[in-house]
């Protein structure tokens, strides 16, 4: 073969969009959030909608991790929104979860899409990534949940007083 | 926890606060359980939960905020699909002008560089054009009378740039590219010189303008431009892969038998989620809103899971690498098949490879990379397609392990014991335009001189000494008289193939094309195997940092030396010059190739002429009375005004080149040398 002819064959392209599953992912994650929050507050129906638009658009029109954020921070005013109206709390926990997922999902998937494209085998690695969080995220609703239930209302207002301190505390310990 | 490079002041007031944060949760846990004793001493007010509340969503907003400003980090891979990006030439006058007017730096400086560029380029065109003297296209120059365009003119008779009315910058500045006066002064000016460069007549350039090449991709959409704005990032063209480090070639990284990995590093991948906490909780409280305070418990949970992760160790990996073909020719293409096996026993639940072609190679199917998790013993197995290119190559396996929330990653780099010997056989269909000499070996070359040989050439008078068996005996016999016949002498020629492979021929019309170091060397080991085949001695050197000297011969060894010299020598290698690992100081061709140049050998001297140097050394070499034809592959392009120049440049080049006889076959790449070789040698024939 002449090795002159400088007729390249077909190329591989890289592709450095966001990785197909987890950003599959994520904005369903993203579309369950917004749809949780809505059926009992009309008002979180345009922030949800618009944050799931916002995480969709960063995803697969463009590359942009603020995009995303932003995305999920419109979310997750949803969620605070649907909750002043009086959510259920099993939906306005989904909800969260759902941002939590969408966040993570999303910037895994453009931190994948960066360093190894769209054109490479990624999936194991994505699906175990969100498998684990979903774990977490789960484990600690439940035990939130059942926290929840077991313990009620009519408190002495000092109790209370006394661990929201504590908890803003220590959050702010382990903040992130 | 030990991961983390958190600063000891940091990791204090955390303990801190976690402590006196436990203290409160406490006593209020413990007034749940005890009420009637501790109710009436603790202060009992819905304001210290409010203030609780209020506390939160500050922090939480200054956590939105610092994400905000920080952003995440990971390490960078490196693009290896493509071969190695080398710049297009003209690109010095490119970087200035961008320099000059978007960064603002170096303005003196970088003014008079590119106003000299265009300045010699013009008046080269003027001097061509108008057949004048120097002198005259200066003045030419200065007087603004050399061209219509008033913008042009003014570029070198001192105005300043064009002014644009105010609508027309502000519509620039919104929706444009952006471009500065100056800039674009320089772009019209460029477009004049070229304009005029391609009227002129009677030279015998084939300007070859290529419609495929001015499409122009970099055009973002409006929408492009609306996320590079909020992301703030702007996407420089890099190079050269020139910030990239290796960890093997890291000094920091850590070395472990075949493996060297880098330190730990914080992804922030989580940063900011504990803001989805703080403000959940305090807007829980600020509105005694239990089920919104319940919310926050997907945001500590989140945090804590981002803070507990370490990075998996790297070190346990065992990489084997497969080679479907271990000495390939250059461009024909190797299957490349990587296996890893996790040899620890623990799982690596992110771990993502990129296997690091070398930069002359190219992948034409599959992926050089994968990202996966590994149990203990698990293996995983990906495979590419390269094209070779020439040399011995080896190369590593570049692994980034991380945790299994993503917040911390370690990247490794390891040796894998495999090896690409890519050498050229010497075969050849093209035919080299050797120039008409004489010498004093038998070949294949035609000369004009008679003596002994196998075709008639013409009949003489007999002089004493002539060979018996050159005596036309016939003739003698019919007249009685002693004539000799003549026949054509046939002789070899003697070249040698000279390379320019100095910094400056390691460019190419566009990332990921092959550059003309590449294309010359494909070239001349196509024309070496015609010469050799045809009995002619052919010799190789190059001009670089390190001297580059074959003799001119015969025989197989001498093929067997080409052959090495052409995969091997660091002079003629596919990696630009600052990218070998060889010393070398700058040798002077005309000192080194001079010296060992036979008198009688004619040199196919193989550059792409984007700089005078070459021409140089043309014209020296022709001065001394070697037959000098110069190939030239052509890597000009007219994407920018800084390669537009440079192509006026070089066209010009070969047109003074071609004025003083020298040859100069001006190869479009895109075209086999075959095709140009057969053109040249009939447009020569004439």
């Amino acid at each position: 073969m002449s090795m002159i002819d400088d007729t390249t064959p077909t190329r591989v392209t890289v592709d450095r969009s966001p990785a197909k599953v987890s950003a599959t992912g994520a904005t369903i994650a993203g579309a369950v959030a917004a749809l949780t929050t809505a059926p009992f507050a009309l008002l979180a129906l345009p922030l949800g909608l618009g944050g799931v638009a916002m995480i969709a658009g960063g995803l697969w029109a463009t590359t942009s991790r603020r995009l995303v954020s932003l995305g999920t921070a419109s979310l997750f005013l949803g969620v605070l929104v649907a909750g002043g109206f009086g959510t259920p709390v099993e939906f306005l926990l989904i909800a969260t979860i759902g941002v939590g997922m969408a966040w993570d999902l999303g910037h895994n998937a453009i931190g994948l899409g960066e360093q190894m494209g769209r054109h490479s085998k990624t999936r194991r690695s994505e699906v175990i990534h969100a498998g684990a969080t979903l774990i977490v995220v789960l484990a600690a609703s439940v035990i939130g949940y059942s926290a929840y239930l077991v313990g009620g209302g009519g408190h002495p207002v000092a109790a209370l007083a006394g661990m929201s301190l504590g908890l803003v505390f220590m959050i702010w310990a382990i903040r992130i | 926890m030990s991961t983390r490079s958190t600063s000891s002041f940091d990791r204090l007031t955390r303990t801190t606060v976690l402590f006196l944060g436990a203290i409160a949760f406490g006593i209020g846990t413990v007034t749940l359980v005890v009420v009637e004793p501790l109710v009436h001493q603790l202060p009992s007010s819905f304001a210290i939960v409010a203030f609780a509340g209020f506390l939160a969503i500050l922090s939480g907003l200054w956590i939105v905020r610092s994400r905000y400003k920080s952003g995440v980090q990971q390490t960078t891979i490196p693009n290896v699909e493509a071969i190695l990006s080398t710049p297009a030439p003209g690109h010095e006058t490119d970087r200035a002008l961008r320099r000059l007017t978007h960064l603002r730096e170096g303005t003196l400086q970088y003014r008079e560089q590119i106003q000299e560029r265009l300045t010699s380029a013009a008046v080269a065109v003027i001097m061509r054009r108008e057949d004048c003297s120097e002198a005259q296209a200066i003045h030419q120059l200065e007087e603004g009378t050399w061209t219509d365009n008033e913008t042009a003119a003014a570029f070198f008779s001192g105005g300043n740039p064009p002014k644009e009315p105010l609508t027309a910058r502000l519509v620039n500045r919104f929706f444009g590219d952006n471009e500065d006066p100056y800039e674009g002064w320089v772009r019209i000016t460029v477009d004049e010189i070229t304009k005029l460069a391609e009227i002129e007549p009677a030279t015998e350039t084939d300007e070859t303008d290529d419609a495929s090449d001015t499409d122009t991709d970099d055009t973002g959409g409006f929408f492009e431009r609306f996320t590079s704005k909020i992301d703030g990032e702007e996407d420089d063209i890099t190079l050269l892969p020139a910030s990239y480090k290796s960890p093997l070639e890291d000094d920091d990284a850590e070395r472990k038998g075949n493996v060297a990995s880098r330190r730990v590093l914080e992804t922030n991948h989580w940063h900011g989620i504990s803001a989805i906490a703080l403000v959940g909780a305090g807007w829980g409280m600020l509105t005694f809103d239990p089920n919104v305070l319940l919310v926050s418990v997907v945001g500590v949970a989140l945090a804590a899971y981002a803070r507990s992760g370490s990075a998996p160790s790297v070190t346990a990996l065992d990489v084997e690498r497969q080679l479907s073909n271990e000495s390939p020719q250059p461009g024909e293409t190797v299957e490349v098949t990587v296996t890893v096996e996790n040899t620890s026993d623990s799982f690596v639940p992110d771990l993502r490879l990129l296997d690091r072609v070398p930069g002359p190679m190219e992948v034409v199917d599959g992926s050089p990379r994968m990202a996966t998790a590994l149990n203990a013993g698990q293996t995983a197995t990906f495979s590419y397609t390269v094209v070779a290119e020439r040399g011995t190559h080896e190369w590593p396996l570049v692994v980034v392990a991380r945790d299994f929330s993503g917040s911390v990653e370690r990247e490794a780099a390891i040796d894998v014991e495999s090896e690409m010997d890519c050498v050229p056989s010497l075969q050849t269909i093209a035919d080299a335009p050797l120039r008409a000499q004489t010498s004093l070996f038998s070949g294949q070359m035609e000369t004009s001189a008679s003596g002994s040989g196998l075709e008639f050439f013409a009949m003489r008078e007999y002089q004493e000494g002539d060979p018996m068996k050159r005596i036309d005996w016939k003739r003698y016999a019919r007249t009685n008289e002693l004539s000799t016949i003549d026949f054509r002498q046939e002789r070899a020629a003697k070249v040698v193939l000279l390379f320019d492979a100095r910094d400056s021929a390691y460019v190419s019309p566009a990332p990921g094309r092959r550059h003309a170091v590449d294309l010359a060397v494909d070239a001349g080991t196509e024309i070496f195997t015609a010469l050799f085949d045809r009995g002619d001695l052919t010799g190789i050197a190059a001009f670089d940092t390190v001297p580059c000297w074959l003799a001119t011969s015969a025989g197989d060894d001498h093929s067997e030396r080409a052959r090495q010299l052409f995969a091997r020598h660091p002079a003629l290698a596919s990696l630009p010059p600052e990218l070998k690992d060889v010393e070398g100081s700058y040798v002077d061709p005309l000192r080194h190739v001079l010296r060992q140049l036979p008198v009688e050998a004619q040199v196919m001297l193989f550059s792409p002429l984007c700089d005078d140097y070459t021409v140089e050394v043309a014209r020296r070499l022709d001065l001394m009375g070697h037959l000098v034809t110069i190939i030239s592959p052509d890597p000009t392009n007219d994407r920018t005004p800084g390669q537009r120049l440079a192509r006026v440049e070089r066209s010009m080049r070969i047109a003074s080149l071609r004025e003083r006889e020298i040859q100069v076959v001006d190869w479009n790449v895109d075209e086999m040398l075959g095709l140009e070789l057969e053109r040249a040698k009939q447009r020569w024939a004439v």
